[in-house]
């Protein structure tokens, strides 16, 4: 079993011969363990076996927590502790503010949203100043 | 929103730096290319990434525009000074962004683009098109700034009818009209194809129409201050040295910055444009066998 140890690496100088020998070697059974490129090239994931990347979802998540956040301090801040009475338009319930509330919870929620996204990006991908360029 | 943008900017940036990193020979550059590429290596999980958060990003900052410029907007908009208590400015905020920005981007591109020799990655195309958003955009804003005036009159409210009258004839008329004619006038000249597909014409009038925007602001906030309800603050506009300072300073500031990483960092994002390039490479042989 000592052949399965061995490491191959090949050297391509355009992208559709190394997704066609990519094909070749995952059908032939061998794991490709990276591909480095200089620019992204679209659909190798698939063909090297590579699953699709769930940072959308992070950030979807980042954004729910964005909303939340924003709902919850602004419930606090303007009907719970302090409500005012704007313009004639007293603070009774949250939902009958809403409109007021929109544009701090679409801030907020991009906000949270696009750091969290960015700095999962970073971490995950272990993009920091300073760091080694992983190419092995 | 800066920071976003910069996140945005920079993410964008890590490829290219990687690359510049691989091919500078000098010890001190392949320390600084280094520590700015962040460890970028180019393997395909992290461009499967790369390309999720710049779809994100860049989904995400559209809205973002509109927001910001609503906002900003707002700030006029809820005031209770006449000539800034208008229902219009979002929308005539965000398309005076869209129209400034890309005369802004024009005049730096022009230039950039010679220097650098960028003309078969910057085509008279992208130009023409960026023209036609120009023209577009500029009949928005003209179009928001007749509603101002007919709204003014509309209203019957003598304040907001002499707010607009003290613009377009009062005592700073000049700047208001310098604004119209840079504005609404100048840009309906990309109705021409010749003068749209026209570099020196393109140059001229992006310089006109930055030039307008900028007494956009000047209209909106100087006469609008200076005629205000209570008749003893009234007064006319002189710039001091402080004021001078701060426009010549933000000028030199920007300059520096953008010769410095038009010096120093990639004008174009090399890696996307690695992308498209055989592609497009192909057609345009193909388009050029099928010409002759």
């Amino acid at each position: 079993m000592a052949n399965n140890k061995h490491i191959i690496h090949g050297v391509f100088g355009d992208e559709e011969p190394l997704l066609d020998a990519c094909k070749k070697l995952r059908a032939s059974g061998i794991r490709i363990k990276e591909v480095f490129s200089p620019m992204p090239i679209h659909g190798i994931d698939g063909i090297i076996g590579v699953p699709r990347t769930r940072i959308a979802i992070c950030a979807f998540i980042y954004g729910i927590t964005g909303t939340s956040l924003a709902t919850l301090m602004m419930w606090y801040m303007m009907i719970h502790d302090w409500p005012n009475d704007i313009g004639g338009k007293p603070s009774f319930a949250y939902y009958m503010n809403v409109p007021a509330f929109i544009p701090i919870t679409f801030e907020s929620t991009v906000f949270c949203a696009a750091h969290g996204m960015a700095l999962t990006y970073f971490l995950r991908c272990w993009l920091i100043p300073g760091a080694k360029a992983k190419k092995s | 929103m800066l920071q976003f943008q910069l996140f945005f900017w920079y993410i964008g940036l890590i490829p290219d730096f990687g690359m510049i990193r691989d091919r500078v020979i000098k010890p001190w550059q392949k320390k600084m290319y280094g520590l700015l590429s962040f460890g970028w290596g180019g393997s395909a999980r992290h461009w499967s990434r790369f390309e999720e958060v710049s779809l994100v990003l860049a989904g995400l900052s559209t809205p973002l525009v509109f927001s910001v410029h609503s906002i900003v907007s707002f700030d006029f908009a809820t005031s209770i000074v006449p000539g800034w208590h208008t229902t219009i400015f979002p929308p005539y905020f965000v398309s005076g962004a869209v129209f400034s920005g890309f005369a802004m981007v024009l005049t730096l591109m022009l230039v950039v683009r010679k220097i650098y020799k960028l003309e078969s990655y910057l085509t008279i195309k992208h130009i023409e098109y960026m023209n036609i958003v120009i023209i577009v955009t500029g009949s928005i804003v003209g179009v928001a700034y007749l509603t101002e005036l007919f709204v003014a009159w509309y209203s019957g409210v003598e304040w907001e009818q002499y707010a607009f009258l003290n613009r377009a004839t009062g005592p700073m008329a000049w700047s208001y009209w310098i604004m119209m004619s840079c504005n609404v006038l100048s840009p309906q000249l990309f109705w021409f194809k010749k003068i749209r597909t026209s570099i020196v014409a393109t140059f001229i009038l992006s310089i006109v129409v930055n030039i307008g925007m900028w007494f956009e602001r000047f209209v909106i906030i100087v006469p609008t201050l200076c005629r205000t309800y209570l008749p003893s603050t009234w007064n006319t506009y002189t710039p001091s040295f402080i004021d001078i300072g701060i426009f010549v300073g933000t000028i030199g500031m920007f300059g520096t910055f953008f010769l410095l990483f038009s010096r120093y960092f990639p004008v174009i994002a090399q890696a996307e444009l690695k992308t498209i390039l055989k592609s497009s490479g192909e057609s345009q042989k193909e388009a050029n066998k099928n010409h002759h």
